[in-house]
């Protein structure tokens, strides 16, 4: 095949992903002259949404920008605050937000896992031509999701938009008969988790490995979705409050989400990265089980995202498992926050990668101001470097839908939130 | 029990299935005792999940179209299969129901009622309330039908 050829493709709405965003990729004499993740789903402008509203309607309104991660913004947000308010929660208030995040984890990545990656590695086109001929993984994939939603529904109400969150505490806290009911339901998927990491590890994965900055919090107590500090495999060790200083968002053209770079350069978040930052965090029993099938930690091959998605299954159900027998529902209503003027920062994993808030507050506990830089917007740069390594390494001259299929899948071993963002895909390839 | 699931999203139109029923709710509760009422924003494929479990479910959505018309009781097949900025990471109501009937988790059961929206217009007061009307009626003929086949 020619080098010379020009080629230019469109992906106009990329599927299998949430929010609307497309690709753009032009190649020329066999080197890729431009390639642009193209954001185009409207600004939804919720910084300027929470000025001058009080703090109380901030878990509520934060919730409602990810219909999937609800719980994550629900969580950075009550971090800021209460860090602005010198307040802190109370061991038990602590251990349910982990226990929240742990559904958020379940639900999330079990959705990613079994309805929008697991067709691109058996080769269909959807969950639904997949389910026709692997029914039992659709059946452990809405299984494991119910796990992660019951959790949610525990402690929020229900599942989409939880409303039980509130800064300081829970509006109420549940009953012991309902945990132990709970109990018993995340107790009957530890297997179909067990063998999810199975599945994944062997199933056989193209390799695009290549250096990458990871960033996620790193806890030396436990592996980190509420708290920790945030940590880079160059070296960064900072608090929330110090992130700024380090890490820039700016505005591309092709995108109404921002670009954010870590000192000037992509870096990436999500699973794999957390994964890769919190290895001994990890059950030595899951190591070995991988190590076992051929993987090492850290991996730099972006196709071992959904392994770290299963992985962290295991550990967030575990862990809910844990904090859910340790219960007792508590006598006391929690202690009162009393607002006041201040600054807060609240960073925590969100199941895409660290969410980072910040809130300014006047004596009233009214938002004067909010920063909100969210995962998917913090990969938008680290994609769109995968891409051209990956594409470059896979072969440019290859035809324009296997590169687009290849993109495609790319893409989505972020599970990138468009929606999230934007502040995603249809592949427009130009050669 | 019989499950009524309300469907919508905070997007006008799209909400309109969601306001009928929430408005209809005092009197559907009042009448039948056994009608359990729950609202889903976007559930996606939770909706599986929801319905997996139940025997009999009403299912109430918003149809949107070029224009608008009487309620319609639908099959599940009848609902086009559609990528829609109303739905999440691709999965709305009738890719969660084509799901569903191919993992045979469909209630024994289920009514789905499409509200006609027309995308191009605001709604009226007017057609909400001919709406509702028509609303209550197909919902107490399908309760009424339950009830008689109870009977039997």
């Amino acid at each position: 095949m020619s080098d010379k050829r020009q080629i230019s493709i469109n992906v106009p709405v990329l599927t299998r992903v949430e929010g609307e965003g497309a690709l753009e990729l032009k190649i020329s004499n066999n080197r890729i002259e431009q390639l642009h993740l193209k954001i185009y789903e409207p600004p939804r402008y919720f910084e300027k949404l929470l000025q001058q509203r009080s703090y109380q309607d901030v878990p509520d309104m934060v919730a409602r920008i990810c219909g999937i991660c609800p719980v994550a913004y629900q969580m950075s947000a009550v971090q800021a605050l209460e860090q602005a308010f010198s307040f802190t929660a109370d061991p038990v208030t602590t251990q349910l937000r982990r226990l929240l995040y742990c559904g958020e984890w379940i639900q999330s990545h079990s959705l990613h896992i079994h309805l929008l990656a697991a067709p691109d590695f058996l080769g269909y086109d959807s969950a639904m031509s997949m389910s026709q001929q692997h029914p039992e993984l659709v059946h452990r994939g809405l299984a494991l999701q119910n796990a992660g939603n019951e959790i949610i529904r525990l402690l929020g109400a229900r599942s989409v938009h939880p409303v039980g969150v509130s800064v300081g505490s829970f509006h109420t806290t549940p009953s012991n008969q309902k945990t132990k009911n709970l109990l018993l339901l995340l107790k009957q998927q530890l297997d179909n988790s067990y063998h999810l990491i199975e599945w994944c590890a062997a199933l056989s994965l193209p390799d695009n490995s290549h250096p990458v900055d990871c960033v996620a919090l790193v806890n030396t107590d436990e592996y980190p979705m509420y708290s920790g500090r945030i940590q880079s495999s160059s070296g960064l060790d900072i608090s929330a409050d110090e992130f700024e200083l380090h890490f820039k968002e700016h505005q591309v053209a092709h995108s109404t989400a921002l670009h954010a770079l870590f000192n000037g350069k992509p870096y990436l978040v999500g699973p794999l990265a957390r994964l890769n930052l919190n290895m001994q965090r990890i059950p030595d029993h899951i190591t070995q089980l991988l190590l076992n099938t051929g993987i090492s930690l850290p991996s730099f091959n972006m196709f071992h995202s959904m392994l770290a998605r299963a992985v962290e299954i295991y550990i967030a159900l575990n862990d809910a498992i844990h904090i859910l027998e340790d219960y007792s529902q508590p006598s006391k209503k929690p202690e009162p926050l009393i607002p006041k003027a201040g600054t807060g920062y609240g960073c925590t994993e969100a199941p895409r990668g660290i969410l980072w808030h910040k809130y300014t507050t006047d004596s009233n506990g009214l938002i004067k101001q909010a920063v909100i830089v969210p995962p998917t917007s913090q990969n938008q740069a680290r994609i769109e470097q995968d891409l051209r390594f990956s594409l470059d390494q896979h072969g440019l001259d290859r035809d324009e839908d296997e590169l687009r299929k290849y993109s495609e899948t790319l893409i989505r071993n972020y599970d990138p939130c468009i929606s999230c963002a934007t502040h995603f895909l249809t592949l427009k390839l130009d050669r | 029990m019989i499950h009524l699931y309300a469907i919508g999203s905070p997007i006008e139109q799209d909400n309109l299935a969601w306001l009928l029923v929430e408005k209809l709710q005092p009197q559907l509760t009042a009448q039948f005792p056994e009608l359990y009422i729950e609202y889903f924003d976007r559930p996606g494929m939770q909706l599986v999940n929801e319905l997996s479990d139940k025997n009999r479910v009403l299912l109430v959505d918003t149809l949107l179209s070029e224009k608008s018309g009487d309620i319609q009781l639908l099959q599940a097949e009848e609902l086009q299969l559609q990528t829609s900025s109303f739905s999440s990471h691709g999965f709305g109501v009738a890719e969660a129901l084509q799901l569903s009937q191919q993992l045979n988790l469909l209630p024994e059961t289920l009514w789905i009622l499409g509200i006609p929206a027309d995308s191009q217009a605001p709604i009226d007061n007017h057609t909400i309330q001919q709406l509702s009307e028509q609303l209550l009626h197909k919902l107490q003929n399908i309760m009424n039908h339950i009830a008689t086949d109870n009977l039997q």
